[in-house]
């Protein structure tokens, strides 16, 4: 684990100089050390302002979405127990892309609450719902996925349409940006509420480490174990949920890393959740940071939406996990 | 002490599945459970390990309301393999067999060497030391329900409840499977639908017929062919078997 | 066995880092820039800038324009060696600021990112459309003073204080003196009020002589920017919408607030526009952009056959910048004067 810890650092401070202006690592260390008040040393502004305002909080969120996105799949992953799960199974990303939209696009709330508000609020609002419906119809399991996919379609033709009726071509440019996931603008406070949330996440994670565990032969043998099987879910859900949400709402919905990044954990670590969790909320910022960076340089000047990137190289990975998967069965 | 069911009611949907039905285990005891499909055994099973609570009636864990006892306490006393546990984990036998010390880690998961210990002695005690390693989706149903069987014995249980352990097994495995958990410590209540192999293995034999209990008591005072043909309706011969002495059933053809 | 590997990347990781992350700082240019002006602006200048104010101490001496329409401005007043960046090009430049052009440094022929942007080192930024310093655009204005980089929005962009660009919506029609406002402005800034003033007055010349004489009898117009399956047609408030209120054209949508709503060919075929202004954009980015698709389209298309102006082939041609808030109105106008000189008898 130091290692992957270790390995993230270093990610970080490489990644760090990689993107269209030119960057050196004594750069960054200076600017670094300037920051931490350990040294003076004179750095040209507009350095100092891309590492320390745009690269820099940009590695910071790309990690925690990473870690916070990663972890949500494992638990999604687990407690549904279906390999194709992932954090937005439960509409949430749907649901925070209508939230930004209805800021965004009709404008109403406007500056009161903000695009990244609206989606939190929407994010909430779809899970309510998936709650709702997964509850009516008699709650348990696969009825939280059909929930999910129900509430994920409702949210996303919401979207479409408001983006469709209302949206000028440049206004839905922006907010498709914002639907990919894009890192583009990430400040400092933004860094501190992922890292907030991720690491109450990780030790919510944590803690019910076993109980996930528990999940893998269903309800009656977890309960068998001493679990409780309703309290459980509820919980890791809700905490899924909220953790998702306000990743989304920060980043946008950044695909493929909640559904992927558990199996390429599970590779290296084995099934067992107290190293499997930790593993995938540190592969998930390793991986998050290089591709940050990547969709920095890949089509400069243009910004590249973090979310295609992920895709891009989300898509191969996850074929060639479904035709191992194939070979074994 | 042990599991007892006082007069156990429990309704699906409207619809009742047990009706009245008790059981009191002696310590050490195997209890074969008998019936008819949708007898109401398995259900009767999950009332017992209390994932269910019954519409009327109780179940007490020495002496107490199962309802009132700890969850994690429960599982430290009573373990179950149900029928079709299956999962699409990558998972170890041995995680599997690990799985039941879950009931005994504190918050503070000390314990790890007396876990390890616990689960190389289940493992021994079905005889999968030696395939640890191997995966669950490379394991025939028998090591399966070996390993299911593990874990529960992972759990160090005074109680034993198995819903139907020998379905789709060869018929060495049900054997070997049946020889097994007699040769167990722990009270096993065991629902079966082999009349002759409960004949074969149980002390008790507790029969249901739409969720009453009609009989109970040792095979041969229970298992006649009067009994039978209520129960099953199908008409049958019983013998007796010449070294143990425990019931033979023969059925015979219906036309 | 995994953390083994891990833990041996790690390390080398760390090695490499140490290695190349160890050496001299970089050394920082702190000699001061010459300024070039007339002595005219007093400074520092306080800008209210479409609800942002800006106070510019010196003029700028390193600017990045965002947008093509402020771009020919900057360029027209002689500003070229101030730009070190441009960006968001529609059309290719205006012929007569070519070799200026060349030797500013074009970041992207789209919007480009806040780094890009900053990676010029500039001191100043300039922008026609207000979506560059909105969310989903390159940063805001206070991003960009955070580091002590001055902006400014065009106020053809501007309706009372907000950017229609950005997200606002026009309350009354934009007309030709927001564009010599901002030339004044961008004058003042850069202390070279002289030449905005002559820049102007040429531009204005202009004007008056391209409206000389025009006279549409009445004739209707629809003025199509893009896309064939959703045409964008121009509102009454737009710059197009100005360009036909000066010619004295009738904009069949008028009545629109948007600058460039969304129609359908249904609503276009029913006002039945005597004559069709078609944008000939040089981006070729979505079906329609270029002029060749356009009429082809118009031509094979059994709805848009119909219309009047298509049966008549009724087309005036206007570069995407010539239909946008720019110094090009005054071609836009010339080019209409032109077309109207030439097919007077159709109408």
């Amino acid at each position: 684990m130091l290692a992957g810890l270790l390995l993230l650092l270093v990610s970080v401070g490489v990644a760090i100089t990689l993107g269209p202006a030119d960057i050196l690592l004594v750069n960054v260390r200076d600017i670094v050390t300037n920051h931490l008040g350990l040294t003076d040393i004179a750095v040209k502004m507009s350095k100092n302002a891309i590492v320390w305002e745009e690269r820099l909080p940009r590695a910071f969120v790309a990690a925690a979405c990473g870690a916070g996105l990663g972890l949500c799949g494992v638990i999604m992953q687990s407690l549904l127990r279906n390999p194709l799960a992932d954090p937005f199974i439960l509409g949430v990303s749907s649901g925070a892309s209508t939230g930004a939209v209805v800021i965004g696009v009709l404008g109403l709330g406007g500056a009161a609450i903000g695009l990244s508000g609206g989606a939190f609020i929407g994010a909430l609002i779809a899970f309510g719902l998936v709650l709702l419906l997964a509850r009516l119809s008699g709650g348990g399991t696969d009825r939280v996925v059909l929930a999910g996919v129900a509430s994920t379609q409702l949210f996303s033709a919401v979207t479409s349409l408001i983006i469709f009726a209302f949206a000028d071509s440049d206004e839905t440019r922006g907010v498709m940006f914002w639907l990919l996931g894009s890192l583009e603008g990430m400040r400092w406070d933004d860094v501190v509420l992922c890292a907030i949330v991720v690491v109450i996440g990780s030790f919510v994670c944590l803690r019910y480490a076993h109980a996930l565990d528990a999940f893998a032969f269903g309800d009656d043998v977890a309960a068998s174990l001493g679990i409780h099987v309703t309290r459980t879910r509820a919980v890791l859900l809700v905490a899924t949920a909220l953790i998702t949400a306000t990743l989304v709402s920060v980043a946008g919905a950044v695909g493929f890393v909640g559904l992927v990044l558990p199996h390429a954990a599970r590779l290296l670590v084995g099934p067992r959740h107290a190293r499997l969790v930790p593993a995938t909320a540190i592969i998930g910022a390793i991986f998050m940071v290089w591709v940050d960076a990547g969709s920095r340089v890949a089509f400069s000047p243009t910004p590249l939406p973090v979310g295609v990137g992920t895709a891009l190289v989300g898509v191969p990975v996850f074929i060639a996990l479904l035709a191992r998967r194939r070979r074994r069965t | 002490m042990t599991l007892r069911a006082e007069q156990v009611t429990w309704s699906r949907n409207g619809v009742l599945v047990v009706d009245g039905a008790s059981l009191h285990p002696e310590p050490g005891q195997t209890v074969g459970l008998l019936g008819p499909n949708g007898s109401g055994k398995s259900s009767l099973l999950r009332v017992l390990h209390g994932l269910v609570r019954p519409t009327s009636g109780f179940v007490t864990l020495d002496g107490v309301d199962l309802a009132s006892v700890g969850r994690r306490h429960v599982a430290r006393s009573v373990a179950s393999v149900t029928q079709h546990a299956d999962t699409e984990v990558d998972i170890t036998v041995r995680d599997i067999v690990r799985l039941g010390r879950i009931p005994h880690r504190t918050a503070l998961g000390g314990g790890a060497s007396t876990d390890e210990d616990a689960v190389d002695r289940a493992l021994a005690h079905v005889g999968l030391l030696d395939q640890a390693a191997r995966l669950w989706h490379t394991l025939s149903g028998g090591e399966r329900q070996r390993a299911q069987i593990a874990r529960a014995l992972a759990q160090e249980p005074r109680e034993l409840l198995l819903d139907e352990p020998t379905n789709h097994l060869d018929i060495r495995h049900q054997l070997e499977l049946l020889e097994l958990v007699c040769a167990l410590p722990v009270t096993t209540v065991i629902a079966i639908h082999d009349l002759n192999l409960a004949a074969m293995y149980c002390d008790i034999v507790v029969v249901l017929q739409e969720g009453r209990v009609v009989a109970a008591g040792a095979p041969s005072d229970v298992l006649t062919a009067e009994l039978i043909s209520e129960v099953y309706g199908v008409a049958a011969t019983i013998a007796r078997d010449a070294q143990r002495g425990h019931p033979v059933i023969t059925f015979s053809r219906r036309d | 066995m995994h953390q083994r590997a891990a833990i041996s990347l790690a390390l080398a990781s760390l090695v490499a880092v140490g290695l190349f992350g160890c050496g001299a700082s970089e050394a920082v240019d702190t000699s001061p820039t010459s300024t070039s002006g007339q002595g005219s602006t007093q400074y520092p200048l306080t800008i209210d800038n479409c609800g942002t104010q800006t106070v510019v101490d010196a003029p700028p001496q390193r600017v990045v324009s965002l947008d093509q329409n402020s771009t020919e401005i900057m360029l027209s007043l002689g500003l070229a060696d101030q730009l070190v960046g441009t960006a968001s090009w529609t059309d290719p430049v205006l012929d007569s600021l070519a070799s200026a052009n060349s030797e500013v440094p074009r970041l992207s022929d789209n919007a480009p990112s806040y780094e890009v942007v900053l990676d010029t080192d500039p001191d100043f930024v300039t922008a026609s459309f207000g979506r560059h310093f909105a969310q989903g655009g390159v940063a805001s204005r206070e991003r960009f003073a955070e580091t002590g980089i001055g902006s400014y929005l065009s106020p053809t962009d501007c309706d009372n204080g907000t950017s229609i660009n950005g997200g606002g919506t026009r309350t009354h029609a934009l007309t030709i003196d927001a564009l010599y406002e901002e030339i004044t402005e961008l004058g003042a800034i850069f202390d070279v009020p002289d030449r905005a003033a002559t820049l102007i007055e040429g531009l204005k010349a202009r004007a008056a002589a391209a409206t000389q004489g025009i006279d549409f009898a009445g004739a209707t117009v629809a003025f199509w920017f893009a896309d064939t399956k959703t045409p964008y047609m121009a509102g009454g408030l737009s710059a197009a919408g100005l360009l036909a209120t000066t010619v004295d054209l009738d904009n069949v949508f008028a009545g629109s607030p948007e600058d460039w709503p969304a129609t359908t060919w249904e609503s276009v075929a029913d006002r039945d526009p005597h004559i069709l202004v078609l944008g000939d954009l040089q981006r070729d980015r979505f079906p329609g952009d270029r002029l060749d698709d356009k009429i082809s389209f118009l031509e094979s298309d059994p709805l848009t056959q119909t219309i009047d102006a298509v049966r008549n082939k009724r087309y005036i041609v206007l570069h995407g910048a010539e239909l946008n808030p720019s110094i090009r109105f005054v071609d836009g106008l010339e080019k209409i004067q032109s077309w109207l000189r030439e097919h007077k008898d159709e109408l």
